[in-house]
Formats: C-alpha cells, structure tokens, sequence
C-alpha cells in the first residue's frame, strides 16, 4: 500500500522538486490547481497543503508523512515524529524593528513593547527563555506593516535573504531559531509503514547528504 | 460575547445516546472480560489532594492538572489518570493482602491539554494493574490481556509495541552529562528524531556508544532488532537485562498466538516519569494515535510508602470508539430500541401503567407514552424507534378491527400478548391493539 504524504504548496515545494524527481518521482506539480495527485514512480499519494497545515494532516494521520519549514513545526506542538532534517529552503526567525527604531538589540525591548508575528508561540517562548516581557500580537500574515502603521514596536517572522525586511524598513536585532525544511511523520504510520518509511528516510538522508542537481 | 450558560467548555462534550450506548457498551465488554481474567474492580475519587497525585508525575503532567482549593485551604486536583490514584490506593489499604493482586477500573480522567488529535479535556481510561510481584511472566499476562481486549471488542489488526526503559538508561548510564542525557530524552519523547541525532553526533562519547545512541529509533520490528541491539549493546548491562525480558515476553506472547500482532520498539519513551521496565503502546492501522499505553512501574507505590512492584494498561475508550468506527463496526452496537411503544387514546392511564407494570414484568420492554393529552397516532408511534406499538382501546372487548385482532393473535411473542388479552379484557375492561412496523419485524424475531 502507498504512502500518502503531505506537503507544503508554492515555493518549497519547487525546491523539493528535484528530491523527489531523484527518487523516481513522475508528478509534475507546475502550476496546476489539483491538490491531490497519485505519483506511480513514487507509489505515493501527495496532498498539497498550506504549509500550516501539514503538520495536521500528518497529526490525524490522513497523511502517513509530511514535509513541512521547522519554524511551523516549532509553532505547533503537534505529536508527530520529525524523522530528517532535509535542508531545503533555508530560512531564519528573526526580531526586526524599524530602521529608525532605538532597539539595538533584543534586550532592548521592553515591557510595554509590542511585537506582532505569525508566531505567537514562539515569540512568547524566546522572550520568556530571556526574561524579557513584551506584548505579543498574533498576526495571520504581513506581519512587516505592523511597525509601519504603528501596531507594533518589532516584529518575528521568518526571512531568508532579509530582503522583505529591508523593502520595508525594517532592521534584524536577533535570530530566534533557524529553519529548513523536515520530513515528519505519524506516529502509528511510523510504526505500521516502519520499513517504507525507513527506506524513503534513509534514500532522502543520502540525497541530503550528496546533493541533487537542481532539475 | 460567549453564552456559557449553554455551551460546554473546550475540551469537553456531552455524550448523547447512541453514542452513549456505544460506549457504555465497550465498558461492559471490558469488565466482563477483566473480571473472567480474575480482575476485580476499584473506584478511587474523582479530585485527591495536588500532592497525592503529583507524587509519581514528571513536570510534563503536573502542568496537565485541573487545580482548585477548597474551603480548609487544601489544594485539590482532578486525576489526570488512574495508575497514581491506584498507587496510593495499594500502598495504603493493601498491605497485608495476598499477592500478586489483580485491579481494574474504569473512569474518567482530566488532563488540561491542548485539545487536538484524540485529545479531550476529559476523557474515560479503562485499565488495569497488575501488583506485587517482580515476575516477567506478570508482565506477559499484562501484554495478552491488552491483546484479549482489542481482540473482543473486535478491533481488527491491532498491533501492541513494546520497549523498555533500562535500554535508554543503559546506554546512558555513565554518561557524565546530566544536560544532554536530558535532551536526548526530551527528544526522544518529543520524537524529534533530528535534534536526538544531533545531539548524539556532537557529543563527545565513545563511537561505539554513539552508534547504539544513534540507532535507537530505528530499532523497530520483531525478534531480529532484539538481535541487533544485542549487538549494538554488548558492553552495556543494563541494556542486557531489557533486552532479555523483551526476548521472553516476546516469546511468551508468541506461545499465546500473538507473534503477529507484537513488536518491538527500543526507541519508546514515555511521558509518566514512573515507568521503570516494560513499556506497552498499542494501535490499529486506521488510527493516527495510540489506543493503549502502559508499562511497567515499580517505584510508584513506594513513593507512597510500601514497596510493590507492577504494571499495567490504559485504553482510552473514546479512542477505542473511534477505531471501532474506522474499521466500520459501530452501526451495529447502537442502542437496542424498545420492543413496543403503548400508548393510548381515550382508556385511563391506570390502565396504561398497568398494562406496561403486566409487560415488563414479562420481559417486554416497554417505552410508555407519558403524554398527557396523548393524540398519538400510529403514525407518529412509529416515529417513537420502538419496533412495535400497542395502544390500549378503551372500553368492550372486540374494540379493534379484525386485522388488528389477526396481527395480535400472529404475534410471535403471541403467549404474553393473549395473556395481557385475558387479563385486561377479564372485566370488559379496556383492550390491546397491536401494531407492528414491517422494516422492523426482523428484529423482532
């Protein structure tokens, strides 16, 4: 029986891209608007979801694996197994403050600062781990207007080059935690699926660990 | 704004009766089957003292506790499982019994948890502990009877893991790093297989040590990764001793008929800092979460003052619910529905309670109509779920109609039907009329 994996829509589905087209993989994701496929080559049911997302198709088990940023899987704590660190899409959490901000540093900030995110969890964790309160201000997206309109005094989100951040005026003061793409996967899928799993497990950590040319 | 005065909190749900009678169900065939296993049943209270139930939890489950205080100024919490409740329980009422003794129980359990997959705010554990010996065969009761339970309750390919603590240990025992013998169980249990096997790579053991660290979660499946531990673990001792009663129980289970449906998984840690040998997780294909946990536990009674080693199980009955509707079994354990509706229109409601007092005595049952200005038809009698009606006819006998009359005498429960006649009917009292619902007859026989 096939595995069904779920995995992230847009952009690091594009890096996975090559992976699975080493592993045998025939589906061509391109643009279509289909959100489930059936790739023969990989014996592998693929459900495109929001990357949020992943990690609850894989929780409920409606999918046995997923590949999903670790920055959402720090967000939810969910009970699934992270099983490889695939290092796609790298990318960092970072605290950013306007260009004209006097916060030079994280510990700058102060307790009636306010810093809005996607990550609200997160944010919490890294300002309470360092004994500094501040106002968290759960945001679902464009969390770079926050300081602009004056919700908020800093932000946390995720970058990869920092050029969003400086389209926008904003600075980085210090990194949360980085992140790169990770297959997860079901706990009982893990145990019934144990050697399909294993085996793809162990055909990804050799594609990591030699590299693909991109496709 | 919320009405809380008409929702129920997060985390919580009302049960309404089919699925209560599903459940109610499980429960019954458990303690029947326990109890044929010659386990007897204890209730323990539903809030103890914070420190009684904190006495065998790590941090991660004393977070989980629903807290309040009462009005002495003691604080009191919820059970947030049964195992501890149980503990404490044996060390303080069963000392001088003869031993091993054999509990059971059934009941619900709070955990302020997150709710998600299969996770409530409240739920039902059904269990049991096995106490006062140090046997492995003790232990291998403990694995078929979970097997026995997913068996009768018909879960189909059911498979139970076991692991073992003193593996883990063994492999860090000596490790002079408190910190990181810590992270690694911390992302053992979280099952970020990454960290763990970073951790592993950057620490400064021997390379042989590394390379049994680092294997552990695969170490999964049958006798073969017993094998291949043994290899990997050679030099560690206490590795020895789990890996040799996973070999036995294994064996045992296998004498039991059940080879396949247990494995074996060394990469198993659990979040009850209590566990001191066997560790048990069990679970059917069609589930993404466990049904079952249990394990071996030695130390907890005596952190309540007498020393009494065991173990157990734990299966969560909304879970198990579940399952059993993943592999499409519920429909046909709903409730029973009443043998007949009686209703009447015009005869006295004496009459009518009478009637039913005459039919459950019987062994009918009944369903009454407690309407007061009953204007029920058979129309809407038959909207009532029973699978027949009767209504009762006021006045002289030969009140109904003769299909009505040739319906009542056809009856296959026709005995307590015409002796209901003769009695009602004795003195031109009110009369019986029958109505049965064909798509239902089948039941009926």
């Amino acid at each position: 029986m096939g595995l069904t994996c779920a995995v992230p829509k847009g952009r690091p589905m594009k890096d996975l891209d090559a992976y699975f087209k080493a592993l045998g993989g025939d589906a061509d994701f391109g643009d279509s608007r289909r959100l489930t496929f059936y790739d023969a080559g990989l014996d592998m049911a693929l459900i495109m979801s929001r990357s949020v997302d992943v990690p609850t198709f894989v929780e409920y088990g409606a999918a046995d694996i997923g590949i999903v940023g670790k920055d959402v899987l720090l967000e939810q704590d969910r009970a699934i197994v992270e099983l490889l660190d695939l290092r796609l899409s790298p990318c960092e959490l970072v605290v950013a403050v306007p260009d004209t901000s006097d916060v030079h540093q994280v510990s700058d900030l102060h307790f009636n600062s306010r810093v809005a995110t996607t990550y609200p969890h997160v944010t919490e964790e890294f300002f309470n781990s360092r004994g500094i309160q501040v106002e968290v201000i759960p945001l679902r997206g464009s969390v770079e207007l926050a300081p602009l309109v004056g919700l908020a005094d800093a932000i946390v989100d995720i970058t990869e080059t920092g050029a969003t951040l400086r389209a926008n005026g904003l600075r980085i003061v210090g990194s949360v935690a980085p992140s790169t793409l990770r297959l997860i996967a079901n706990p009982v899928s893990y145990k019934v699926h144990f050697e399909r799993i294993k085996q793809l497990t162990e055909r990804l950590r050799a594609l990591v660990r030699e590299g693909v040319k991109p496709a | 704004m919320r009405d809380t005065r008409v929702q129920t909190p997060r985390g919580v749900k009302d049960i309404l009766p089919k699925e209560a009678s599903i459940k109610s169900a499980l429960e019954r065939r458990a303690a029947d089957l326990l109890e044929r296993w010659g386990y007897a049943r204890v209730i323990t209270p539903t809030f103890e003292f914070e420190d009684a139930l904190k006495a065998g939890d790590g941090p991660i489950l004393s977070d989980q506790l629903y807290r309040f205080v009462d009005r002495e100024g003691a604080t009191l919490a919820l059970r947030s499982e049964m195992t501890i409740p149980i503990a404490r329980l044996v060390a303080t009422r069963y000392r001088s019994q003869e031993m091993p003794l054999r509990l059971y129980y059934v009941g619900n359990v709070f955990r302020y948890d997150e709710p998600q997959a299969g996770r409530h705010r409240e739920f039902t554990q059904i269990g049991v502990e096995l106490l006062g010996t140090r046997s492995v065969r003790a232990d291998a009761e403990v694995v078929v009877l979970a097997a026995a339970l997913f068996q009768d309750w018909g879960l189909r390919s059911f498979r139970l893991d076991l692991g073992h603590v003193a593996y883990f240990q063994g492999l860090v025992a000596g490790v002079d790093d408190a910190a990181l013998i810590k992270n690694l169980r911390q992302a053992l249990l979280q099952r970020d297989y990454v960290r763990y096997e970073g951790l592993v790579a950057e620490s400064r053991l021997a390379p042989k040590r590394k390379r049994a660290l680092q294997a552990l979660p695969t170490l999964r499946g049958s006798l073969d990764c017993i094998e291949e531990a043994r290899g990997l673990a050679a030099d560690v001792p206490g590795a020895r001793v789990a890996l040799d009663e996973l070999f036995e129980l294994f064996r045992l289970a296998q004498a039991y008929g059940l080879e396949h449906a247990i494995g074996i998984d060394l990469g198993m840690i659990k979040d009850f800092d209590y566990y001191s040998g066997l560790l048990i997780e069990g679970y059917v294909p069609e589930l993404g979460f466990t049904l079952c946990t249990g394990g071996r536990y030695d130390e907890l009674v005596g952190r309540f003052g007498w020393d009494c080693p065991a173990r157990g199980f734990a299966f969560g009955v909304e879970r198990a619910m579940l399952a059993l509707d993943r592999q499409g079994h519920n429909e046909e354990r709903g409730a029973d529905p009443p043998d007949l509706f009686l209703f009447t229109d015009e005869a006295d409601a004496a009459s009518l309670f009478y009637a039913a007092s005459y039919l459950r005595a019987r062994g009918v049952n009944v369903a009454l109509d407690v309407d007061d200005k009953s204007v029920c038809t058979w129309e809407r009698a038959r909207a009532k779920g029973a699978r027949r009606a009767a209504k009762l006819i006021a006045g002289e006998v030969g009140g109904e109609t003769s299909a009505e009359r040739a319906a009542l005498r056809g009856s296959s429960a026709s005995s307590v039907w015409s002796d209901l006649r003769l009695v009602l009917d004795g003195d031109d009292g009110p009369t019986l009329t029958l109505h049965d619902f064909p798509e239902r007859r089948r039941e009926w026989a």
